[in-house]
This record gives structure tokens, sequence and C-alpha cells, in this order.
């Protein structure tokens, strides 16, 4: 009691120090509470997002995989390779009997896909292929359609003439060589008026002499998982569509990812227009003092071709009066009057965006795929080699809660079967197909070509007859085949779907706190019945992605040591000059009696009082400023951050474990910091009490 | 036995390379019951004599026994033990612990000696309270003292503990003359009534008169005892 009292009043007496070390306990103990609550809760989101959009709680793999399972992809942006389980089926099954805590298992299987749409001449051009098949088709839209070829061919002839440099990313091809001679034939009207006479001449010669001359960065690429969509889609609950309509039941079918759709698929003008327009909205910049703004600004104005050449001439004159208008602009070029209208400021862009909507959108190709197309799917089957489908878009979906954030895979969404047949593995319809194909070829060993093409490596220029016809084979494959089957239209039942070869799969628990438990339970029936399976956890599957709140629990811990160490050190001057400012009063108590064990425990005493009563006071400001974030939230700076706040804002949670935690730790650094000044303490002599001084 | 034995006892000081000897072959008895002055001027020895006999410092050579043990081969503990049963002290400076009041500075070695009960302790302090004549300021702090009030209380600390022996490093130095003869006097009476060896320094030649022993040092060395 007396140490107590003695204690007490010491801190009183030493005011300025005991309220430097008590502010930074509570400094230490508001920072350590706030620092464990974000990540707690960055964390918390993470498991939630990542189990309820598309790991589940566990996931399923070849336990022959040659490398780890990582949902979205490794380090060197590809996709591991993790082997694949032939029967679903008899996994499912056996999972199901044996483990009773699994609701479901959804099959998947990732790989990337390529989508060429071709440049605006190329889908112009086709789109007049497609009326002239048709004999009853109204000349007038034929014509239309014919004048918007030209003035895009005219265009490129005008670019050529004003520079030919223009061209030069077609330096080392031969078209460029030939681009002289063949800009000269259309720019000639006698090879227009064969367009009358002679359109498919005309149409040929453009789409192989003048089309390739147009920079074409219209690839797309996306990476998709393959499963059964409505499974997929009753199974985790963060799955929505967006736009259009899930693949139906036992549909073939391509589901896009509505960020991909928003931010690759969009016409390249209209998505730096959203994108300007969701920073000024959403993060408060200007174009004025914002470089990324003013870049994507720079460059709509220099592709302000790609807006005019997909206008028909007609639309373009409207347009041309409709800009004069809105810009007070006598300029009488379209191109002049975009990039007038393009180089837009701070004080004009939601006019001009508003605009753009309105007026010029509705001509453009505002998506290169449109909800509802059939188109070819590219991809490459786990042997590398090139594989093709033509899958309808069904439409578009995100994640709620994670909308805009790229992390997470961006993922499109494709069914099992097509799957399958893109990784190259044969569906009964593509067993059939190349059957087909290879007696039209003259194969005849089927079983060896199949080998060839989908599972052995072996090279193919071994036999140089049979090479050829591979060749074709695949080209067929790549698209030009595929127009003899309208894959897009088989159907097939959810069995035949789930049935067949996988890559891994989704696990959702009906308990999902016991998901250590029943890894281990997967594994031992694995092995049991020889299912060639491992089970891992949705973190250990989502592979970088998983381990990003480690890591950033690492960097707090880190930096919480690093103050905590500094402040320590402050803490242990602030002790270390309180007690030797008393040294005398410890020498005298020193030799009147007083045993250095009640020398160090006044000092505990001290510092223990100073935690207490600090870390008290910290505590609860701690508490209540993670309290008012939990209602307010703290707002997501950029998209990627949304995927780790659940949203646009984190809503921060208390974990009262972290509480204890903290208020411990802080009274461990308290007394740590008093022990140095407590061996000075206790070195100090009776001798002190003698000092003649006053 | 003579409660306090000094056997030839040299204490040197280091200063730097310099040795300056403090005592020089000190030999010295005390007996109990004595009300006896070490005298003599500034820096003739006097507060180390006190210092090696109150145990808060070890002779360079030579014996220091105080109450039969040998100070020189005590562990510190013990030193302290030593300190805590046997020994008051009263400093020039009076040394107070500011924190606590005349109550608590007095009871403060009471409460370090474990086999004193808490009755015993409120008797003890009260009574010395009453004996320094400090009754009415029980509850003062230090700060709110006189400079004698303050020795007063110190004497009371010094006194509760009912020590062997109380030593006192010129315990008027910092008081007026008669604050200072009032001190003395306490000491005197205090020397009769509770038959308590008294041992103290001063260079005041007033105060000397009033010892019934003096020891006087001169550079080091007694030349009177």
């Amino acid at each position: 009691m007396l140490i107590f009292k003695m204690a007490l009043r010491n801190l009183k007496l030493n005011k300025l120090k005991s309220l430097i070390v008590g502010l930074i306990i509570m400094a230490g103990t508001i920072l350590a509470i706030l620092g464990n609550s974000f990540v707690d809760t960055l964390s918390f989101g993470m498991k939630k997002n990542l189990i309820n959009s598309v790991t589940g709680e566990i996931q399923i793999y070849s336990s022959d995989a040659k490398e780890k399972l990582s949902i979205f992809g490794s380090m060197d942006g590809g996709n591991p390779d993790v082997g694949h389980i032939n029967d679903f089926h008899k996994v499912k099954t056996i999972l199901l009997a044996g483990v009773p805590n699994i609701k479901t298992i959804i099959p998947m299987g990732t790989n990337f896909a390529m989508f060429n749409p071709g440049n605006i001449l190329d889908i112009k051009l086709e789109e007049l292929r497609a009326l002239l098949k048709n004999p009853n088709e109204d000349p007038g839209k034929i014509q239309i359609l014919k004048d918007h070829i030209q003035a895009i061919v005219l265009d490129v002839v005008s670019g050529y003439e004003i520079n030919p440099e223009n061209m030069s990313y077609l330096m080392s091809n031969k078209d460029f060589q030939e681009a002289p001679k063949n800009l000269k034939i259309v720019s000639e009207k006698s090879f227009w008026d064969k367009f009358t006479s002679n359109p498919q001449e005309v149409i040929e010669f453009l789409a192989n002499k003048l089309a390739p001359l147009i920079f074409d960065d219209n690839m797309l690429y996306f990476s998709y998982i393959g499963t059964v969509p409505t499974l997929f889609q009753d199974s985790f609950p963060l799955f929505e569509v967006v736009k259009g309509s899930n693949i139906p039941e036992g549909k073939r079918g391509f589901l896009l990812n509505d960020n991909v759709y928003e931010n690759m698929v969009k016409h390249r003008v209209a998505r730096r227009l959203d994108t300007i327009k969701k920073k000024i909205e959403k993060e408060k910049m200007t174009i004025a003092k914002t470089k990324e703004l003013q870049e994507k600004i720079k460059a709509n104005i220099s592709e302000a071709a790609v807006i005019y050449t997909q206008i028909t001439p007609a639309d373009t004159k409207n347009l041309i009066i409709d800009l004069q208008q809105h810009l007070n602009s006598q300029k009488q070029e379209i191109r002049d009057l975009l990039q007038e209208f393009l180089a837009m400021d701070d004080q004009n862009f939601f006019q001009r965006y508003q605009f753009f909507y309105a007026k010029i959108a509705p001509h453009l190709i505002l998506y290169k795929i449109k909800i509802g197309d059939v188109f070819p799917v590219n991809a490459f089957t786990k042997t590398g080699f090139s594989s093709s489908l033509n899958l309808k878009l069904y439409g578009t979906y995100h994640y709620k809660s994670f909308e805009s954030s790229p992390i997470a895979g961006n993922f499109s969404i494709m069914d099992m079967m097509s799957f399958r047949e893109l990784y190259g593995f044969l569906t009964p319809e593509k067993r059939k197909e190349t059957q087909e194909l290879e007696i039209e070829m003259g194969l005849s060993d089927e079983q060896e070509s199949m080998d060839a093409m989908f599972t052995k490596s072996r090279p193919l220029e071994s036999e140089a007859g049979k090479s050829q016809n591979l060749k074709g084979l695949q080209k067929h494959s790549m698209g030009e085949g595929n127009k003899k089957r309208n894959s897009w239209e088989e159907v097939y039942s959810r069995e035949a779907m789930e049935n067949g070869v996988f890559l891994n799969a989704a696990i959702l628990l009906k308990d999902p706190t016991k998901i250590e438990a029943t890894i281990e339970a997967i594994n031992l029936i694995s092995k049991e019945n020889n299912l060639g399976i491992q089970a891992v956890d949705w973190k250990d599957s989502a592979g970088i992605v998983g381990q990003l709140t480690t890591v950033v629990r690492i960097l707090l811990y880190l930096s919480i040591f690093i103050i905590f160490t500094v402040a320590m050190f402050v803490m242990m001057n602030a002790i270390l000059m309180a007690t030797l400012e008393r040294a005398r009063e410890i020498g005298t108590m020193r030799a009147i009696g007083a045993q250095k064990s009640f020398i160090l425990s006044l000092l505990i005493h001290e510092t223990f009082i100073l935690s207490f009563i600090f870390g008290l006071i910290g505590m609860s400001i701690g508490v209540f400023i993670v309290l008012l974030i939990g209602k307010i939230g703290i707002p997501a700076m950029g998209d990627v951050s949304t995927f780790f706040f659940s949203g646009d804002r984190l809503y921060l949670t208390l974990n009262p474990i972290h509480l204890i935690t903290v208020f411990i730790s802080m009274t461990v650094i308290a007394l740590l910091a008093t022990q140095y000044p407590a061996w000075k303490a206790l070195k100090i002599s009776p001798l002190e009490a003698m000092q003649k001084r006053e | 036995m003579s409660f306090i034995v000094l056997n030839n006892v040299c204490k040197d000081y280091h200063l730097g390379k310099i040795t300056v000897p403090a005592l020089k072959n000190v030999s010295l008895e005390i007996a109990n019951g004595e009300f006896s002055v070490i005298a003599g001027p500034s820096g003739s020895g006097k507060t180390t004599l006190l210092n090696l006999i109150g145990c808060v410092d070890t002779a360079t050579t030579g014996q220091v026994i105080v109450a039969g043990a040998d100070t020189g081969t005590l562990p510190e503990k013990e030193l302290t033990n030593l300190r805590l049963n046997t020994i008051g002290f009263i400093f020039q400076t009076f040394n107070l612990i500011s924190v606590l009041n005349v109550f608590d500075n007095i009871e403060f070695p009471l409460l370090l000696m474990k086999d004193v009960s808490k009755k015993e302790r409120f008797e003890r302090v009260h009574h010395f309270i009453n004996k320094v004549g400090l009754g009415k300021h029980i509850n003062h702090r230090p700060s709110e003292l006189s400079g004698g009030q303050r020795q007063r209380v110190a004497i009371a600390r010094a006194l509760a503990t009912r020590p062997k022996i109380v030593l006192a490093d010129e315990p008027t130095a910092n008081l007026d003359s008669k604050t200072g003869q009032d001190i003395i006097d306490l000491m005197k009476e205090i020397n009769v009534s509770e038959n308590t060896t008294f041992l103290f320094s001063t260079h005041d030649p007033s105060i000397m008169g009033q010892a019934r022993r003096i020891v006087r040092l001169h550079d080091g060395m007694i030349v009177e005892a």
C-alpha cells in the first residue's frame, strides 16, 4: 500500500515526465488497436470475399499436381500446372458420402482465352458480306455501308499521305512494302465503281490488302473459369449478373466479368471518359492537376479516328452540325471537330461527357462483343496447342461488394463442357467432329492424331504428310472448322456438365468453422479410395492474393515494432531522468534500510500505474475510433482496395482479444523501458543520501 | 564489548589517479548510551567516519565492527538490514521523502521492518511525533514544514525503529542557532529518556560543548577521543 501510495505520488510529482510516458503508452495503445482492427477487418473481408466468390472454404486438386494450386495465377502471371482429375462424378459421390460437413462441390478449371474481333474495316466488310448474302436486302442500307467502308479506306489513304510514318508499325511486314501501290489503287474512282459491279472482288481486296494496314490492337485476353455456371451462381453468394443473363442450365456459353467488359471490351474513348468521370467524382481529382487524367485526354485526342471511322458518312454530316453547335466552332472536318471536342477540361468535362453518350456513342461500336453475340474464343490446350470454339456471350457478372476491383482474378465464366474442349479434353461432339474432319482429310489413325493434338507433346514435324494434315485440322479448330458446328446451341444435362475432367473444385461447407478438420477428412478419404486429390484451404488456394493480408499484417507488425522500439527509448529516457532526479531520495531510502527490491518494486509500480491509466484511456479512445470508423467507414483509395475493403468503404470491426493483447503488450513494453532506469536506480548508493546539498 | 569498534581503519578516496586518504589508521570505541560528538574542521573526515559506522560505506583497510558484526565482511543485503534494525540516521539536509507526509515519513522504516505490527507502528509513530512536538503537523508534507520541523521529523524517523545508535551528520548545520539548540536539546532528552546512543558530527563549538565526549579529527586522524 505504501509503495502504491509512493508510486502514485511520485508520478504526480513528476507530472511532465509521467505525462510523456503516459501519452506514449496511450498513443501506442491506440495505434496498436487501430492497426490490428484494420488488418483484422481486411483479413476478414478478404476471407469472406474469396470464399464467397470463387475459392469456397476448401479447394481440391490433383495430388500429382506439379505446382501448387493458385487460382489467381502464379507470380509469372500464368496458370500453374495443377494437373487434372478425370472423374468428377466419382470424387463428388465419395466425398459427399464420406465427409458430412461438405455442402457443395463445384468443378472448375482456369485458363486464358483470346478473342480478336478485327479492326473497323474487318468488321464493316463482314457486315457487308452478310448483307450481300441476302438477295432481299434493302439496297439503301447496303449503300450506306459501302459509303462507310469507302470513308474508312479514304481515311487510311489520307493518313498515309499526311505522314507515311504513321504506318511504321508495319515496317517489317510485306503489307507495308505494298502499301503505296495498294493505297494508290483504292484512291482511284474506277476502283470504287467496281463496288457496284463486282462487290465481292472489292471486299476481298480490301480485306486482304487494306485491312492489315489499319493499326489493330483489338485483341482481347481474359482468364476464365470453366464451371457449371448455374451451380456457380447458386453456390457463391457474391456472384451477381450485371448485364444479360447467366449461361442457362445445360447450355454452352460465356459470361464476361463486368470489369473486363467495361475496361477492355468497351470502346477505348468511352472507357477513358468513364475513368476520368469516376476519378473526378470519387477521388476528387481534377484534369488541371492530375497527370494521369491529362494523359487520358491526350490519348483520346490522338485517337479521334477510332470514333469517326466507326460513323457512317451520313451520320457524320449530322454529327458535324451538332459538334459545331456544341463547340461553337467553325471547323468543317469531323477529325478537327472531334479533336477539339475531346480536348476536355474541368469546366466542360461533364457537359461533353453527356454529349458524348447522347450524340456520339449511339453511332459507335461501344462494345467489341455485344451481349448475345456468338464469337470465336481462342485458347490453348494444356499441351500448348491452339484451340477454338464459337460461344455465345450471355452477359456480364461481378462480385457484389468488390465490383470494381481488378483483384480476385477478373475471371470470366465458361461452361464446363467448353472449358474441357478448349483445354484439350475430348467431348463426344468434338470427337465426332474431328473424326469427320480426319476422314475428309484422309487421316486414318484416329487415336494417334488425337494423342498428338491433345495429350502428347510429340513433334508435329515427325511425319511430314501427317503434320500437314494436322495443321489443317488445327486450322479448322481455330474457327473456320467451327462454322460447321453450332457448338453454342448444344445442350447438356447437369450430370453431363459435371461429370468428366476437372482441374480443381471448390468445396463449400455446412460448418465453415471446421475447415482444418474437413481438409484432413478429405485427404484421408482420398487416400483410402485412391481419388488422387488433395485439399487446401481458401487461403492456400488463392496463392499470392491469399498471402496479401499476411504481408499487410507483417508490415503492420513491423511498423508497430519500430514505433514501439522508438517509443520505448523515449519512455526509457523519461523514466531515467525522473529516476536520477530522485537519486538522493533513493539513496536516503537505501540508507535507512530499504532493500534494492523495494526500490525496484517502487519503479515497477509507477510503470504499472501509468500503463494501467493511460493504457485504459488509449484503449477507450482506440475502441471509440474503431467503432466510429465502423459506422462511417474509410473510403477506398482506388479500385484495388475495394477488394480488401469489401466495398467502397472499410468499416472497422473490433476484436476484444486484441484489446487484451495490446494492453498486455503495452505494459510489457513499459516494463522493458523501466529496466535500464531501474538498473541505474539500483546502483544508487546509500552514500548519495549523505551528499551535502540542498 | 563496545557497541561500535573501529580498529586501525583507513579510508582512501580515489580522484582519478590521485588517492586521497580520508581516514588514517583510526581506532575508536563507542559504548551504549553515549552522547558523543565528532568534531573537526571541514575535510577532517567526520562524515567519512560516520559513513563507515553507519554501514553505508566500507573501510579500505582495518575493521569496523557494528553490533558485533564486521561490516567489511557482510554482504550488501545484510548491511542494509543492519542499518534498518540497528542504526538511525539524521542528515544535515533532513532527507525526508518528499511525497510522504509527516506520519508516513516516520512510519516508512517501520514498514520496511517485517515484524512490526500495524498497531505497534501506529503507536510508535504517534509516540515519536509527540516526542518531537509535531502532533499538529501529522498530515503535513515536508515542503509545508520549516527546517527545524523537518529535522524533528527526521529525528522521529531515526528513532522509530528503536535503533541502538543514532548517527547525525551535522544535524544543525542548516538550522539557525536557536532551532539548532532546540534539536540538540531534543537529542539529549531522548538520549536520556530512550537510552539511545547518539553520535553526531559538528564543527559548531557551542554544540561541541554539550556533548559528553568529543572525538576530534584532524586530517583524517583522531587527535582527541
